[in-house]
């Protein structure tokens, strides 16, 4: 079955990229642009995992990664945390708050590629 | 003091004191006529008042064994003992003042003038130490404070420093991630199609000048402050350079559907400054407007008017408007104000510091006026006549009447 991944940035030409990427390799994609609507994609329609940045607007991606991680129906959600702040206290935040990984921006391409075909046990 | 055992340590020293105390009390012995009435039971308890009443019964005791008396219930209060128990007094509150103290208990004469003057003396004297003291502590506790106040400025600057370092790495991030990203899908798939491809490498291109810009604006806030930047002072035309400035954001102000209006007057006087740099500033404040403002509602006026001694331009806008908190912040450096639309500051804090900067520089002001909830008014003036703040003053000022 095809695997459904949530991309949750406000940065639009960085979506478009994530989008295209992800479409390439067989996703199914969906997105959000702040860290309320990613809840609200989440609550509509489950993803397999999330493409998660960390400075969105309305919630941060923090308080989004901490809402999924207390939600019983999410715990199978992957989380992938995007930074660009590139600081160390960031990614062991993230890492704390239940993500599963964490990428710094600018990422390769082929590394997401890789990254998110481990958490979903796919083979490369 | 014990005469069974050794001497502990505080009884040797003060036997010492003691002996020290006969020393002065024999050197003054033939001089003293004893004319008063003294109780050994009056002294004692005034001595213990001030020096201790242990130390003031070994210290009688002590003086009674020298007379070879075996206790200070022998002792008899003659002038020599007076003086001793006055001479014991001294070293707690002062020669003169033991005296007056003992007198008042011996029933002696009463003062002369020029014990009275010794008093007045000494205590003037403790009291100047006593105001010294008080001054010398004041000025430390001043000094601490401004120490602690020093350190909280340098932490607060310490703070603002990491999250500038630490929003300027964010905005640097961001257009290198798409770029590369981008350039990472054209290089995967060479059989991309046209469209795709060619909207693709737009992305890239304008990314690529987002960073640009981002690199020479901190280029040029670091110049400005260091005092390296290149100003070249001419006669400046502002209606042209808001008109420009106008149509330079037009394609801006389209994208984000937010209606864009000049008011120029006819004509106004040039003035002294440099061109570009007042550009600058109309591009700051016109973009910051449009950033600010809602989508398909928002407006942005832009006045421009010849004052009494200065030329004024307003660029109001229709936003959300800066708190009196935010107002007194947003022209320092690395501070900005998050954006209700977006929720998160965009650029580098940078753009109202420099665009200040160089106002202030041609002798105008840069300032903001605003109620939250109904736009903001930034404004700027220039003055005329020429009148430049120029710390080099490398170019020389032109007359009043050249400048009109």
């Amino acid at each position: 079955m095809q695997k459904k991944i949530l991309i949750a940035d406000d940065e639009p030409n960085i979506v478009i990229s994530l989008e295209y990427l992800m479409r390439r390799e067989g996703f199914e994609v969906a997105v959000a642009t702040d860290g309320e609507a990613a809840l609200q994609a989440m609550a509509a329609r489950p993803p397999d995992l999330i493409l998660l940045d960390i400075m969105l607007p309305k919630k941060d991606g923090f308080e989004v990664c901490q809402q999924i991680r207390a939600n019983p129906d999410w715990q199978q959600v992957k989380v992938v945390m995007l930074t660009a702040k590139g600081r160390e206290s960031e990614v062991a935040k993230g890492m704390a708050l239940g993500a599963d990984a964490y990428m710094t921006k600018p990422f390769s391409t082929r590394e997401l590629v890789a990254q998110v075909k481990q958490l979903l046990a796919l083979p490369r | 003091m014990s005469l069974a055992g050794r001497p502990s340590a505080a009884e040797t020293g003060q036997a010492t004191l003691f002996v020290d105390v006969f020393k002065r009390t024999r050197g003054a012995e033939g001089s003293r006529v004893w004319r008063g009435s003294a109780r050994v039971d009056e002294l004692l308890p005034l001595i213990g008042r001030f020096i201790g009443p242990e130390r003031a019964r070994d210290a009688f005791l002590a003086y009674a064994r020298s007379r070879g008396l075996s206790s200070i219930a022998d002792l008899r209060a003659d002038a020599e003992l007076v003086h001793y128990a006055e001479t014991l007094l001294a070293g707690a509150i002062g020669a003169a003042s033991a005296r007056v103290m003992v007198a008042s208990v011996a029933q002696e004469e009463p003062l002369g003038l020029d014990e009275v003057m010794n008093i007045l003396d000494e205590a003037s004297q403790v009291r100047a130490y006593s105001v010294q003291l008080e001054e010398k502590s004041r000025a430390l506790e001043a000094a601490s404070a401004e120490l602690r106040a020093a350190n909280e400025r340098l932490k607060e600057l310490d703070r603002m420093k990491d999250d500038f370092m630490s929003t300027v790495t964010h905005e640097l991030r961001t257009p290198l991630t798409s770029i590369r990203a981008f350039s990472e899908l054209l290089l995967d798939d060479p059989r991309m199609d046209l469209s795709e491809r060619e909207r693709f490498l737009g992305i890239i291109s304008k990314e690529t000048e987002r960073l640009t810009r981002l690199i020479n604006q901190m280029l040029d806030m670091a110049k400005i402050e260091s005092g390296n930047a290149e100003w070249h002072t001419e006669e400046v035309d502002m209606r042209a350079v808001v008109r420009e400035s106008v149509d330079a954001t037009a394609q801006l102000y389209q994208e984000s559907s937010v209606t864009l209006d000049a008011d120029l007057p006819e004509s106004v006087p040039v003035v002294l400054a440099d061109r570009d740099r007042l550009i600058q500033v109309m591009l700051n404040l016109l973009s910051n407007a449009v950033k600010f403002c809602e989508p398909g509602r928002g407006q942005v006026a832009v006045k421009l008017r010849n004052e009494q001694d200065c030329l004024r331009v307003d660029v109001r806008d229709n936003g959300p408007g800066v708190s009196a908190e935010d107002q007194a912040v947003i022209f320092e450096r690395f501070r900005q104000v998050s954006n209700p639309h977006t929720g998160k500051p965009r650029g580098t804090g940078l753009g109202l510091p420099i665009s200040r900067q160089i106002v202030e520089r041609f002798g105008g002001r840069l300032w903001v006026e605003s109620v939250p909830g109904r736009g903001a008014c930034f404004s700027f003036t220039i003055p005329l006549h020429g009148r430049q703040h120029d710390r080099q003053s490398a170019e020389p000022e032109l007359e009043a009447g050249k400048t009109r």
